[in-house]
């Protein structure tokens, strides 16, 4: 029985490869206790992962990567 | 002859005879004072004709006696003043009808030489001091005394004989030229008197001044 | 011929009487009258003098009051034209502050919207090129790509979680 829920979002549905990548790198990161993933879709990721596990979120997305150059394009100017 | 050199007396006062002479001089004293006082009794500030003369008159000895005796002008003004006036009035007193040039007799001219005889003395001790003054007798040398006391004589005879002759003189061609020929001939000689009259008096009173100022002048020796 | 008699005593005593009246009543008066006029001249040739010494007093006096109020005249003259001169350059110097004041304001201004014009060009170019990204990289992202990036972007924040967390409990 899986207790605890990792939540997984992409902009495209997983394929197999890469369901089985995540999953050996969870187990790895929560010790090998059971848990289950939860897919979802956002296409505004453009590419790159979300993963929201207990309360943490791990964000591997390249929109937020944008994001953040963005942020610091917008601060520091383009000198 | 004898009239004209010695009057004729007319009457004896206390043994001093009168002449004409006498009689004159009271004239001309008599003209002098009341002239004087006449017009000295109503002096005015800004003077008038009369009173300018007078004071000129004044003036002109007080100016010749400083000229030859500086500071003594109103000490022998009395004296010079009243020898200038009255022998310049007695002189021509001849020209009065009836009245003599008092002058013109020996004892007047005299009597006047007489006054400065005795004035400078008189001055002289009075300025100088009696011994001062008889200093300049025996100086520079005692030999001198004599001669400086005949000096003193004889300037005094000279004095009187001086206007005395030219007065009488003056008298006696008028009264010659009168008997050669009256009226107008001697008019001339009578104008050339006042002339005469006024020199003889200029004289007398400028001598009077010398002797005066010799007198009070104090010796440099 | 010349006789001297007794009368040369009584001409003597006449002339001496003579001398007497005419000092009384002709000499004295007379040297009395010219003493009077000539003090009278001389007083008012003195009082003249004296008129004379008052007048020139009273023209120096003038003078020098004259000399004083020139003297003020130009002390005052000078001072208002440094007060003036102060005040012209007070005015210029306050005109010359305004303006600068003005100037800096509107440079400032100009300074600020110039800034605002370009941020706000920037944020456009900004969006605009991130638009152009974001497309451009949705075209990039195959399946193999969309792999690699999980594979190592999650492989890397796993790890430095996890390095984060380890710390904390070591402390």
């Amino acid at each position: 029985m899986s207790d605890e829920v990792v939540r997984v979002v992409t902009p495209f549905p997983l394929t197999e490869a890469q369901r089985a990548l995540i999953q050996a790198k969870m187990e790895r990161f929560l010790d090998g206790s059971s848990f289950s993933l939860q897919e979802e879709i956002d296409e505004s990721l453009i590419g790159g992962v979300v993963v929201f596990v207990r309360d943490l979120i791990i964000d591997c997305s390249i929109r937020t990567q944008l994001e953040k150059i963005k942020e610091h394009v917008l601060k520091g100017g383009l000198k | 002859m004898e009239e004209i050199f010695n009057p004729q007396v007319l009457f004896y006062l206390f043994t001093i005879p009168i002449t004409k002479t006498i009689i004159s001089t009271w004239v001309v004293m008599a003209f002098l004072v009341l002239f004087s006082f006449v017009l000295t009794r109503k002096m005015t500030f800004i003077p008038g004709r009369l009173q300018n003369v007078l004071e000129l008159f004044v003036e002109a000895i007080i100016n010749l006696i400083e000229g030859m005796s500086p500071g003594n002008g109103r000490k022998f003004l009395p004296l010079v003043g009243t020898l200038a006036l009255f022998i310049g009035t007695a002189n021509l007193a001849h020209l009065v009808p009836g009245l003599k040039a008092p002058t013109s007799d020996f004892n007047t001219a005299f009597a006047l030489a007489l006054v400065v005889f005795f004035a400078v003395p008189f001055y002289g001790i009075t300025t100088q001091g009696p011994k001062q003054y008889f200093k300049e007798y025996i100086s520079p040398s005692p030999i001198l005394l004599p001669f400086h006391i005949i000096s003193e004589i004889t300037r005094t005879f000279s004095l009187a004989l001086r206007l005395f002759g030219n007065i009488l003189g003056e008298e006696i061609i008028i009264g010659i030229l009168f008997l050669l020929a009256p009226l107008f001939v001697p008019v001339p000689m009578m104008l050339f008197s006042i002339f005469t009259a006024i020199i003889q008096a200029y004289i007398f009173t400028i001598l009077t001044v010398v002797y005066l100022s010799s007198a009070v002048e104090v010796s440099k020796h | 011929m010349i006789r001297i008699d007794r009368s040369i005593i009584l001409q003597i005593i006449n002339f001496v009487a003579l001398v007497l009246l005419l000092f009384r009543f002709l000499f004295k008066p007379v040297v009395r009258a010219l003493d009077q006029r000539s003090q009278f001249i001389r007083g008012e040739l003195q009082k003249i003098e004296d008129e004379k010494k008052n007048l020139e007093a009273t023209k120096r006096a003038l003078e020098e009051e004259a000399a004083r109020a020139k003297e003020k005249y130009l002390e005052i003259m000078d001072q208002a034209k440094l007060e003036a001169s102060r005040i012209k350059e007070g005015i210029i110097r306050e005109a010359y502050e305004e303006g600068e004041k003005i100037k800096n304001e509107y440079r400032r201004k100009a300074r600020k919207e110039m800034e605002e014009l370009l941020s706000g060009l920037r944020e456009d170019i900004v969006e605009l090129t991130e638009e152009v990204v974001k497309k451009f990289l949705a075209t990039q992202i195959t399946p193999e790509v969309q792999t690699r990036l999980i594979d190592v972007f999650l492989e890397e924040a796993l790890r430095e979680l996890k390095a984060q967390v380890e710390a904390i409990h070591e402390r």
